[in-house]
């Protein structure tokens, strides 16, 4: 019976997860912001409002019992008179709901006893409505910051996932081995049957019209300093509120030594973030460097031009090092998580330039050793090759960047290819 | 020396069965038994847990049940209730669901789990602490027993399998991140 | 006696990409097998979680308990067997016949070096 032949399957695309988490994160912020804030155009039109005089007729704290904790909110009733006639209200400020923070709300009403004569503030158009804090509550600074990195966080995660769906539509054909690098620059690449790219994409490349290849940082640091900075201002958001709380605690002469205790790790942490961001954003004033190739891949044995060129000031810079390495890397499972080691099989310097020797600008040849392995990918495993720039600057954070290229198996020499037509042809013989 | 030379390679480790300390199979087996098949294996990481858990396959088989082994990993975090659906085998009673790393599961889901599997005819689960179901084995590790893996990986008598009780140590008694280690000082012969 | 052979053409040991890979097969069993399968694979061994490939297979439909087929393939130009200190990558034929005994595997290098690529030597 003839046999039957089956061939390799291809790879998963990915998936456009984040851009309905990007949606729901957005739509709930808008939510949270109505619900909220409905009355915020009021506090624009507040400024206008008559200043008239109110008696306190009842006051307290209400509680508002949570899954994990307890909220509170101003309850004052007051009574006013405008025109004739007489009028209740029980508004306190334009910004609704409740929050933690027993102290403050103690204090508001504590100053606003039964009986109490004070100033409200009414709407001469609707002498119903009023108000006795017309100003920005500390509440509502806080739950703005909140709904202002929800809504931030969304947009990045929907205008992220936007994109991932556009380039989903691009067509990848992979063959047995290439699968794209997860977390830095994706890599696909085929190889067709006489050993040429049959198919390449490489993200972090943008092809210029001279046939030259420019490559791409991965995230600029900028961008990972405005990263860093949501991060950090959610983090902080929230750590800020309990900060509070424990600082209320010790005003009020009621020191809550474990919240304290308990915060300071947090605290650490936020601050650990903010001068991370100072760190990217000082990295950000770094000279730029733009990195040339003359071509996207080159195989085993092969050269490839390189060429650099700063723009900015590059007076800072003691030293720049261009280095070609070789790595093999193997992920393996650690109890529930996974961790990739890597080792380092080929290294090679350059280019070496010295604060005098012309940093601004320069070339390189990066041959590519003759008797190794190729770029090879597979789940778990991959060997991967890189172009690395190392700019040094005395107390400032260094110029760092790699760029991953692609080492094609060694192009078949043509008497090679000759000979394998030929074989492929022979009828088979005996053994 | 190269990968596959390596006696430490994957491959070769994941040869490596549980070893039952201070105890046997039979009384393990039995156990078990008692327990109708629903328990929980625990102890810190790298002590054998997984390992125990896809041992009791072919004791389960002799019994009679169809075992369904399902790995959770960090990567799946948060693991929500529809994935958990998906991976969730229609529990019969002729069907033992063997979970891995269940401690990866909160309050709901690991409720969840148990309304799905009710019908389930055994539950072993692996997990770090005590608390969700009756222990079957707690996991331990010694040097003796990185020794004895040693041995049967045929290195215990090799020159940088010394010091075993320093490696065991400098794991604090995880077992895997200590032959992890022992393949990279192995590499570098 | 239970025997799943594999035999190399001119039983060779190294070929390089894009070669022919030919050779024999043959099986003898007892009973009449329920799949006969030969696979043309790679797979990779080392400190990483351990992965293989499936290149081709050549399936043999009504499979008699002793047969023999010829077999040729076509080498692809990648990758090629490597093996540096975290992993080895291993090109295989396997005869795998179900109801017999174990599967037959053949190892040989996919190199245009004549020999497996060492990455530390590269060093």
């Amino acid at each position: 019976m003839p046999a039957v032949r089956s061939n390799v399957q291809m790879h998963k695309p990915p998936s456009g997860i984040i851009f309905v988490f990007g949606l729901a994160f957005t739509a709930f912020s808008c939510l949270f912001f109505h619900f909220f804030f409905k009355d915020a155009k009021s506090f624009f039109d507040a400024k206008n409002w008559t200043a008239v005089p109110a008696v306190v007729e009842a006051s307290e704290v209400k509680s508002h019992a949570g899954d994990d904790s307890t909220t509170y909110s101003v309850h004052i009733t007051y009574r006013y008179s405008l025109g004739g006639k007489t009028y209740r209200s029980e508004r306190y400020s334009f910004f609704g709901g409740s929050s933690s923070g027993y102290g403050s709300k103690r204090a508001i009403v504590d100053a606003h006893p039964p009986g109490a004569e004070f100033t409200c503030y009414v709407n001469p158009k609707d002498p119903a409505q009023a108000v006795i804090e017309r100003g920005v509550t500390k509440d509502a600074i806080i739950i703005s910051i909140f709904i202002a990195i929800f809504f931030g966080i969304g947009l990045l995660m929907l205008l992220g996932g936007l994109s991932a769906l556009l380039r989903r539509g691009k067509k990848g054909g992979e063959l047995s081995g290439a699968v794209p690098e997860q977390g830095t620059a994706s890599s696909r690449v085929t190889f067709g049957e006489d050993g040429s790219l049959d198919e390449f994409q490489i993200s972090r490349y943008a092809q210029l019209p001279s046939g030259e290849v420019m490559m791409k940082a991965a995230v600029s640091p900028r961008m990972k300093a405005a990263g860093l900075l949501l991060i950090a201002l959610f983090w902080n958001g929230i750590v800020s509120i309990f900060v509070m709380e424990a600082v209320d605690s010790w005003r009020s002469g009621h020191p809550e030594i474990f919240l304290t205790l308990f915060m300071i790790p947090f605290v650490l942490i936020g601050l650990g973030m903010l001068g991370g961001v100072g760190y990217f954003y000082l990295q950000g004033f770094n000279a730029v460097p733009q990195v040339y190739l003359d071509r996207a891949e080159a195989a085993l044995g092969e050269t490839l031009n390189l060429r650099w060129e700063f723009s900015g000031d590059t007076d800072k810079i003691s030293e720049f090092i261009v280095t070609l390495t070789g790595t093999e890397e193997a992920t393996y499972r650690r109890g529930t998580d996974t961790h990739t080691d890597r080792e380092i099989f080929y290294k090679k310097e350059l280019a070496k330039v010295g604060k005098y020797g012309g940093i601004r600008s320069g070339t390189a040849r990066v041959p590519i050793p003759a008797n190794t392995m190729h770029s090879f990918s597979c789940p778990n495993n991959a060997v991967r090759w890189r172009i690395g720039i190392q700019g040094v600057i005395e107390n400032w954070p260094d110029i760092s960047e790699e760029f991953p290229i692609v080492v094609l198996p060694k192009k078949l020499a043509a008497d090679q290819v000759a000979a394998a037509a030929v074989e492929e042809e022979k009828p088979w013989n005996s053994l | 020396m190269r990968a596959h030379d390596n006696p430490f390679s994957t491959d070769r480790l994941l040869k490596l069965r549980y070893l039952p300390q201070n105890e046997t199979w039979d009384g393990i087996y039995r156990r078990l038994e008692a327990l109708r098949f629903h328990a929980a294996i625990v102890g810190p990481e790298g002590s054998g847990k997984t390992t125990l858990l896809e041992d009791l396959q072919p004791f389960l088989r002799a019994s009679g049940f169809a075992p369904h082994l399902i790995y959770l990993s960090t990567e799946a975090r948060p693991i929500k209730l529809q994935r958990l659906a998906a991976i969730l085998p229609q529990a019969n009673p002729s069907c033992a669901v063997l979970l891995d790393s269940a401690e990866l599961l909160g309050r709901a889901a690991w409720a969840y789990c148990r309304w799905r599997l009710r019908n389930a005819g055994g539950v072993i689960i692996t997990a770090h602490c005590a608390g969700r179901l009756p222990i079957l084995v707690k996991c331990s590790t010694s040097p003796e027993l990185l020794r004895l893996l040693l041995d049967k990986l045929c290195v215990a008598d090799h020159s940088r399998a010394c010091f075993a009780e320093d490696v065991f140590l400098k794991h604090a008694g995880n077992i895997r991140a200590a032959l992890l280690d022992y393949y990279d000082q192995f590499a570098r012969v | 006696m239970e025997q799943l052979v594999i035999e190399i053409e001119g039983r060779k040991k190294v070929f390089l990409p894009g070669d022919m890979l030919r050779g024999r097969i043959r099986w003898s069993c007892a009973e009449t097998p329920k799949t006969a399968e030969l696979r043309l694979f790679w797979y990779t061994r080392g400190k990483g979680t351990a992965h293989s490939e499936l290149v081709e297979g050549l399936r043999y439909d009504r499979a008699g308990p002793s047969e023999s087929h010829n077999f040729d393939f076509k080498l692809p130009l990648a990758p090629y067997s490597f093996s540096g200190k975290l992993i080895t990558l291993t090109w295989a034929l396997e005869l795998d016949i179900e109801g017999c005994s174990d599967p037959a595997v053949e190892e040989f290098v996919v190199s245009p070096f004549g020999k497996e690529v060492q990455l530390n030597a590269s060093l």
